[in-house]
C-alpha cells in the first residue's frame, strides 16, 4: 500500500501537514508519496501496490490505513473505494461529512469523492491507468463506474479531515475533457458541457431517435381552478406536452372512469386525433391498476406514467426524460415538480425512518440546493410516479405497479423494485413542470399501507442520496 | 370462385370481432403477468425482510420470535414456489386454451396471409 498525496499547488507548510498526518494514519515515511507541479505524474512502478490518495491539500483522519484495508475486504470488487470526511468545527470538534452512494449521473457532472480515495492500479484498464497516473480521480471514477454496480463504492466512514465542505468541490476542466473521452465510447453522443451555474456543467444527451413514447394518464376527468383559470386536468396536460415537444413520437393512452364527461373525451380527441386511446376504467379507484391497465394498451417502446395533475412547462421535457434511459443502467427517470405556489414538490423521494418523504418538499424552487443538488440531473432513492419514464421492458420486468397499494406508496414500492435490478433512479433537473396535486389530492396514509409497504421492504435509518449537505 | 361485395362484408365484421377478441386477451395475459411478477418480488423481498428482521434482533427478542419468523419464512418459501409454478402453469394453460379456441383460429387466419406477405417483401 502507497499513500499518494498530490501536492500540485500546495506550498511547503501544507505538504508537511499532510505528511504527518499520513504517517499518524499508519503510513511509513518510505510508502508515502507526494507528487508536486514539477513531477506531476505517478511511476508505471506505483502499479503494482493499493494506493490511498491524497487530494485537495485536505489531510487523513487518523489509523485511516487499518479503515481502508478493512474497507478492501468488505468489497473485493471494489476498484475504487470513496468514504467520508471529518469537518473540523473547532480544535477539537468535529462533525461527519456523510457523502452520498455512487451516483453515476450525478458523476458525471460533479465529483463528490471527497480528498481520501482507494484505488487498485492493477486492475486497471491502459485508458484508466493513464487517468490515474495524472491523478484525474473524477474521470476514473466516471470510467470504472460503466464496468459494474460495485466496482465503484462509497465507505461509510470518515478516512479524512476538510475545513469546510467547500473544500472537495474543485473543479478541473481537464477532467471534463478526460470525461468526455470516457463518454466517447462508452455512450456515444453525450457529452459534459459547461454552463454558467454554479454547479459549472451539465450533461448534453442526443434525442433517442427510435422512441415511440406512450404517455399513460390515469384520470377521471376533474377540473378545477389553477393558475388563475379554471381548466380540466387531463386536457390541459396533453395539450402541454404536446406544445412542449412537438417533434417527438407520441402516444397518449388515457384511462378515464366511466364517469369522466363525454365532452372531455370530444376535446382530447380533438387535441391529440390518431395518436389518443382511450381505455375505460370502469372497477373502484386503485391508481396501480389503471397505470397497469394503461400500460397494457400501450405500444411505445419507452413508456411515461403522468398524473393528470402535471402541467409540462420546459421545452423538450418528454426528450430530456427519456435520454438518460439510453444509459442502461438507468432504470427511471423522474421531473422536477412544484406545486402552484412555485414551491419544491418532488426533486427525488427521500426514505429514512418508517416514513418515506418528498426531499426539499414545499421550499423555494429557485435555489440551487445544497452541492447544487436542483441543478444537476442525479440519482435518488426514488422518484414520484406522477411522473415517471421508463424503458418498457423494465415496467414489464418489475410487474409494474402494486395492485395491492391502490393509492399511496405504489411509487416507493416500484422504485424499490426497479432497486432490485441494480438499475437506478434519476431525477432530472431540466424537466419542469407543475403538479397541482394538493388540488386533486387528500394525502391520508392507512397503517395498513405502512405495514404492506414494509412487509417487502426494510425500514431505511438514512438515505445514501439525502446527506448532510447532499 | 369470387365473393361479392355482399358476401364479403359479413365476414370482414367477424374477423374483426374475432381480432378484438384476440387483442383483448392478449393484454388480459400481459396486465396477468404484471400482477404475477409483481408478486414474485414482493415475495422474495417478504422473505428476505424477515430473514434480516430475525438476524438484526437481539438475543433475547430473536429467541422469543425466532421460531415464528422462521416458520413464516418456511411458509413464504413455499408460498413463492408455489406462486412461481403456479404463474407457469397458469399462462400455458391460458396461452393453450386460447390457441385451441375460434377466436384463435379465426385471428390466425385473418393474420396469416399479412405474415406470409411480410415475409415475401423481408426475403425479397
Amino acid at each position: 500500500m502507497r499513500c499518494i498525496i498530490d501536492g500540485r499547488g500546495l506550498s511547503d507548510p501544507q505538504l508537511d501537514v499532510a505528511r504527518e498526518s499520513a504517517v499518524r494514519a499508519g503510513f511509513a515515511p518510505g510508502e508515502i508519496v507526494v507528487v508536486t507541479a514539477a513531477q506531476p505524474h505517478l511511476d508505471d512502478s506505483l502499479r503494482e501496490y493499493g494506493l490511498t490518495i491524497l487530494r485537495f491539500g485536505s489531510t487523513l483522519a487518523e489509523k485511516t490505513l487499518d479503515r481502508v484495508r478493512e474497507a478492501i475486504h468488505h468489497h473485493p470488487r471494489a476498484r475504487l473505494i470513496y468514504a467520508n470526511s471529518l469537518v473540523q468545527t473547532g480544535s477539537d470538534a468535529s462533525i461527519v461529512l456523510r457523502r452520498v452512494a455512487w451516483s453515476p449521473q450525478r458523476a458525471l457532472v460533479q465529483d463528490f469523492l471527497g480528498p481520501a480515495v482507494f484505488v487498485r492500479p492493477d486492475v486497471l484498464s491502459e485508458s484508466q491507468w493513464e487517468l490515474l497516473r495524472v491523478l484525474d480521480v473524477h474521470a476514473l471514477a466516471v470510467s470504472l463506474g460503466f464496468e459494474g454496480s460495485d466496482v465503484v463504492v462509497h465507505e461509510d466512514l470518515a478516512w479524512s479531515v476538510v475545513r469546510e465542505y467547500e473544500q472537495d468541490q474543485a473543479r478541473d476542466q481537464s477532467s471534463m475533457a478526460h470525461i468526455n473521452e470516457v463518454l466517447e465510447t462508452r455512450l456515444p453522443g453525450w457529452s459534459v458541457v459547461p454552463e454558467d451555474t454554479s454547479a459549472g456543467a451539465r450533461v448534453r444527451r442526443p434525442v433517442i431517435e427510435d422512441a415511440l413514447v406512450s404517455i399513460v394518464i390515469p384520470t377521471r376527468g376533474t377540473g378545477g381552478e389553477v393558475l388563475g383559470q379554471e381548466q380540466v386536468f387531463v386536457v390541459e396536460a396533453v395539450r402541454s406536452v404536446l406544445a412542449s415537444s412537438p417533434d417527438a413520437h407520441l402516444e397518449f393512452v388515457v384511462v378515464y372512469d366511466t364517469a369522466t364527461p363525454k365532452d372531455v373525451l370530444d376535446e382530447l380527441r380533438a387535441l391529440a386525433g390518431d395518436s389518443l386511446v382511450l381505455v375505460e376504467y370502469t372497477r373502484p379507484f386503485n391508481f396501480s391498476e389503471k397505470c397497469n391497465v394503461g400500460f397494457v394498451h400501450s405500444r411505445g417502446n419507452y413508456v411515461l406514467m403522468l398524473n393528470d395533475d402535471v402541467r409540462v412547462t420546459s421545452e423538450r421535457f418528454i426528450e430530456d426524460l427519456i435520454a438518460p434511459l439510453a444509459d442502461q443502467r438507468v432504470g427511471v427517470t423522474g421531473a422536477f415538480l412544484v406545486f402552484e405556489d412555485g414551491s419544491i414538490q418532488h426533486v427525488g423521494h427521500w426514505y429514512a425512518g418508517r416514513s418515506p418523504r418528498h426531499a426539499m418538499i414545499t421550499q423555494p424552487a429557485h435555489q440551487d440546493g445544497p452541492r447544487d443538488v436542483l441543478l444537476l440531473d442525479r440519482e435518488a432513492s426514488g422518484l414520484t410516479a406522477a411522473c415517471v419514464a421508463l424503458r418498457r421492458e423494465t415496467y414489464r420486468e418489475i410487474g409494474g405497479f402494486n395492485e395491492g397499494l391502490p393509492s399511496n406508496y405504489n411509487d416507493v414500492d416500484f422504485s424499490r423494485k426497479i432497486a432490485t435490478l441494480g438499475l437506478s433512479m434519476v431525477w432530472v433537473h431540466s424537466a419542469r413542470g407543475y403538479h397541482f396535486e394538493s388540488k386533486t389530492r387528500i394525502g391520508t396514509v392507512h397503517e395498513w399501507e405502512h405495514e404492506r409497504l414494509h412487509a417487502r421492504w426494510l425500514v431505511q435509518g438514512s438515505d445514501p442520496f439525502w446527506t448532510h449537505g447532499s | 370462385m369470387t365473393q361479392t361485395p355482399a358476401e364479403e362484408s359479413p365476414r370482414r365484421a367477424e374477423n374483426d370481432d374475432a381480432l378484438d377478441v384476440l387483442t383483448a386477451r392478449v393484454r388480459e395475459l400481459e396486465h396477468e403477468r404484471l400482477r404475477l411478477r409483481d408478486q414474485l418480488i414482493g415475495s422474495q423481498q417478504e422473505l428476505e425482510a424477515l430473514r434480516t428482521r430475525v438476524g438484526d434482533g437481539d438475543a433475547a427478542q430473536a429467541a422469543l420470535n425466532a421460531q415464528g419468523a422462521w416458520e413464516r419464512v418456511e411458509a413464504l418459501e413455499g408460498e413463492l414456489n408455489t406462486l412461481r409454478h403456479e404463474s407457469d402453469v397458469r399462462l400455458r394453460e391460458q396461452e393453450q386454451a386460447f390457441r385451441a379456441s375460434r377466436t384463435w383460429r379465426v385471428g390466425h387466419a385473418v393474420l396469416r396471409p399479412l405474415s406470409l406477405l411480410r415475409g415475401s417483401r423481408s426475403a425479397g
